[in-house]
């Protein structure tokens, strides 16, 4: 089974996470670490680029569950760029873009959380 | 050898009775001055079956068979004494004196006469233990000739005695020449007792025990050796020879053989002795060495207890090395602290401060080099001084690395000395090698762990998937207008798939399906949960939309925020001939239509149920109706089946699926079933699946 690894990038306010690879049951604890480090900087701008992320289990959209309460009610969000179709079709099945904005690039979504 | 049992009191009449006939004999020979020779063989006769009493007493005694070296030579050390008391006792009080005209030599008075019978007597009861105890030390390690060495010693002498008894020949090494019948049995009486000389000085060397002794023991025994070899060598001259074979020509050879045995291995005993001492203490370590690596080796396959493993480790590294402090420091996995595992001779107080030692120019030392490091002369050397710092009197350290297989530094063995120069090369050979026993105890403690911990998921694994199979339906429903057939192969790992039959009203077969997120036991335990829900709620509600509704709403509650169900569901209305369905996030459904001869993907909107509290579910969740016709053919499945990999990472994709049930369009379930089954292992030519498969199909009659 191919890997997965998580890398950060803060600028200013918003923390970038880049994931590439396999997110599945097995590689989640990786991505969580990432996130609640994240959370432990008060880091609550986060936008999550998946360019390079191969594949998506449930368990690895759990995550983004997992933390999406905590990060929303100190005020701000988890915002996803750079899908590919699979795994913009795997967030689209199960109705992701409801609860998540997905943008195409990193820079619609650094403007968001500039402008909002 | 045969065990001859005759109680010892028995025994012990026998001597007596036998012993106060011959001192009888003696007395009547000495008085009447004849001689009857058929008595004398008598008397000899009887002075041997004393002899061969005692033995067969000494037999029964646990003492015959001891071979703990210390035991004997105490024991040899006590008749030699006892043997000296009585003989100075005797010699004091009775004064006896010998003419020496005669062969044997006559004693001038009665008391010279008693004291023959107490010498003799006195040969008997102390010479032979003292020869049974110097026997025990030569088995001490047997050698292939020992026993037949033994048994020639017995006959040669047996045949001495013979001929000096019988024909009163002194037992001396004197060759006459073969002139008479006297002088030829003069030659073979001497060629016998040459022969026995001969292989006692061979039994003699037989001394190996001394090599096992103590360094102590060897200097001591060595020391004391000197006066029991003059003890020895002068007792046949100051208590038997004139004495003995007057009285017995027998005991007489006996005490002759024997005192020579005793000669000779007293003298070889202590130039082994001797010999060995210089070499004592470092064969002594060897054999600690030796023996500390075999129980530590035997520890290590048996002992999982890490806690014990070190402890030992650092116990048998102050034992051999003779270190003053011992201790094991532990590296954390994964980062670079550290922590002392086991130490010798440190208080709390010392090993606490060494605990708080982050900056250690001897651990980076030894954690970078990844090699032993030896400091023989502290005080003077610098950079490693700072170690005194810590504890003052460190003349000397030295540590080895603990490296695991995978080459990494697991931790650290140090010894430490008062003096300085204190570790020779041999020391630091010892402590490498503990060091790496030490670390394959501690991978193998390790592995120990995790197939513990591997073998309770397996545990947990199993229940769940017994979970799992227990909660899927048993039987699919049957009805003339439909055929529904089910698959299910379940992943090594438990996944959370779940589909599942209800009725909501006569004319209505509900289908539900799902997959909950995440695996194992969580998810079986959530799939669990959903079963009952949504089996409450398909009596309640009419629709799959709102029985997801309600579904999602108990839910949400209930479950973990990180996890989430993707469900179907679909009611086909038996009357109407039409299907309703809902897809809270679930894979699209497979519909080919026997019209069109097309197949396509059903897919309304929805969310996956838990993952939001309702509204946004509700608003979102669409609800479909449309009309079936005979023929047609509908899908359910898991992505367990359309995210199925093969070996190069493709996946199975719902399209493969599309293809299949349009070219078996026209076979019934059963048959396409088999065809998907066989279709998919293709597919994945060996490849296992990483997730659970369901697939539920549907076809319209």
């Amino acid at each position: 089974m191919s890997g997965f690894s998580v890398s950060r990038n803060d600028d200013a306010n918003i923390s970038k996470l880049y994931l590439s690879g396999f997110l599945d049951a097995h590689t989640v604890p990786k991505f969580e670490e990432a996130l609640q480090s994240c959370l432990n900087d008060e880091q609550y701008n986060i936008i999550v680029n998946l360019k390079d992320l191969d594949y998506i289990s449930s368990a690895g959209l759990g995550v983004f569950m997992g933390f999406i309460e905590e990060i929303r009610e100190s005020g701000g969000d988890i915002k996803l760029t750079n899908l590919s179709n699979k795994v913009h079709k795997v967030f689209d099945l199960l109705g992701f873009p409801a609860l998540f904005e997905i943008y195409d690039n990193e820079n619609e979504a650094n403007q968001k959380f500039t402008s909002g | 050898m045969k065990r001859i049992n005759i109680p010892k009191q028995i025994i012990f009449i026998l001597i007596v009775i036998f012993g106060l006939i011959t001192l009888l004999y003696d007395v009547l020979e000495y008085y009447s001055s004849i001689s009857i020779t058929t008595w004398n063989y008598i008397d000899e006769a009887l002075n041997l079956l004393i002899l061969l009493l005692y033995l067969l007493y000494l037999k029964g005694r646990p003492s015959f068979f001891d071979l703990n070296p210390k035991h004997n030579l105490k024991r040899i050390v006590i008749y030699l004494t006892a043997l000296y008391v009585v003989i100075i006792i005797s010699k004091t009080l009775l004064n006896p004196v010998f003419s020496p005209a005669t062969f044997p030599k006559k004693p001038e008075t009665m008391a010279g006469l008693i004291y023959a019978n107490i010498a003799s007597l006195s040969a008997i009861f102390f010479m032979l233990p003292m020869l049974i105890q110097v026997k025990n030390l030569i088995f001490h390690r047997r050698k292939r000739y020992t026993k037949l060495y033994f048994i020639i010693l017995t006959i040669c002498m047996a045949f001495m005695m013979i001929i000096t008894a019988i024909f009163e020949i002194p037992l001396e090494l004197d060759f006459p020449g073969f002139g008479s019948l006297e002088t030829t049995l003069f030659m073979l009486n001497s060629i016998l007792f040459g022969l026995t000389l001969i292989f006692l000085i061979i039994l003699s060397f037989r001394n190996s025990w001394i090599t096992y002794l103590s360094r102590k023991d060897k200097r001591n025994y060595f020391l004391l050796s000197p006066i029991i070899v003059v003890a020895i060598i002068f007792l046949f001259g100051y208590a038997f020879k004139e004495a003995i074979p007057y009285h017995s020509l027998v005991i007489g050879v006996f005490a002759t053989v024997g005192h020579w045995f005793l000669v000779f291995y007293s003298i070889t005993a202590g130039f082994f002795l001797l010999i060995q001492l210089p070499t004592a203490r470092v064969f002594e370590r060897k054999m600690r060495e030796v023996s500390s690596m075999h129980n530590l080796s035997r520890a290590i396959s048996g002992e999982f207890d890490f806690q014990k493993l070190v402890r030992m480790v650092t116990d048998m590294s102050t034992e051999v090395i003779e270190a003053n402090y011992t201790w094991l420091e532990m590296f954390k996995s994964g980062n670079h602290q550290s922590y002392i595992a086991a130490s010798k001779n440190l208080s709390q107080k010392e090993v606490n401060a060494l605990n708080r030692r982050d900056e250690d120019s001897i651990r980076e030392h030894i954690y970078t080099s990844q090699k032993t490091f030896l400091e023989n002369d502290v005080p003077k050397s610098g950079l490693f001084k700072a170690i005194r710092a810590w504890k003052q009197d460190v003349g000397s350290i030295a540590g080895v690395p603990l490296i695991s297989a995978e080459g990494q530094v697991m931790g650290i063995l140090y010894a430490a000395k008062v003096e300085t120069f204190g570790f020779d090369p041999d020391d630091v050979n010892m402590l490498e090698a503990y060091a790496s026993q030490a670390s394959i105890a501690l991978e193998n403690a390790n592995l120990h762990k995790s197939s513990l911990e591997r073998e309770r998921l397996e545990k947990e694994l199993q229940i769940a998937r017994d979970v799992q199979l227990r909660l899927l339906p048993q039987s699919t429903p049957q009805n003339e207008q439909f055929e529904i057939e089910t698959l299910t192969i379940t992943a090594y790992e438990v996944g959370g798939d779940y589909y599942d039959f209800y009725q909501s009203f006569d004319d209505q077969i509900g289908v539900m399906i799902g997959d909950v997120s995440g695996k194992g036991t969580s998810a079986a335990f959530y799939m669990a949960e959903a079963k009952g829900i949504i089996q409450s709620m398909a009596r309640h509600y009419a629709s799959p939309r709102e029985i997801l509704i309600h579904t999602n709403r108990i839910l949400y509650q209930s479950i973990e925020k990180k996890s989430f169900i993707s469900l179907l569901a679909l009611q086909f209305d038996l009357n109407q001939k039409t299907i309703k369905f809902s897809r809270a996030g679930h894979c699209p459904i497979i519909h080919y239509s026997k019209q069109t001869d097309e197949t396509s993907l059903l897919q309304p909107e929805g969310i996956a149920a838990g993952l939001e509290t309702g509204d946004v579910f509700e608003q979102m969740l669409e609800e479909n109706q449309i009309p079936m016709q005979t023929g047609d053919l509908l899908a359910l499945y898991t992505d367990g089946l359309s995210e199925a990999r093969n070996a190069s990472g493709q996946e199975y994709g719902e399209q493969h699926l599309c293809e299949l049930l349009k070219q078996n369009k026209n076979s019934d379930v059963k048959d396409l079933k088999e065809i998907i089954i066989d279709d998919i292992l293709k597919f994945l030519n060996g490849q296992k699946l990483h997730d659970d498969l369901t697939l539920v199909l549907l076809k319209i009659k």
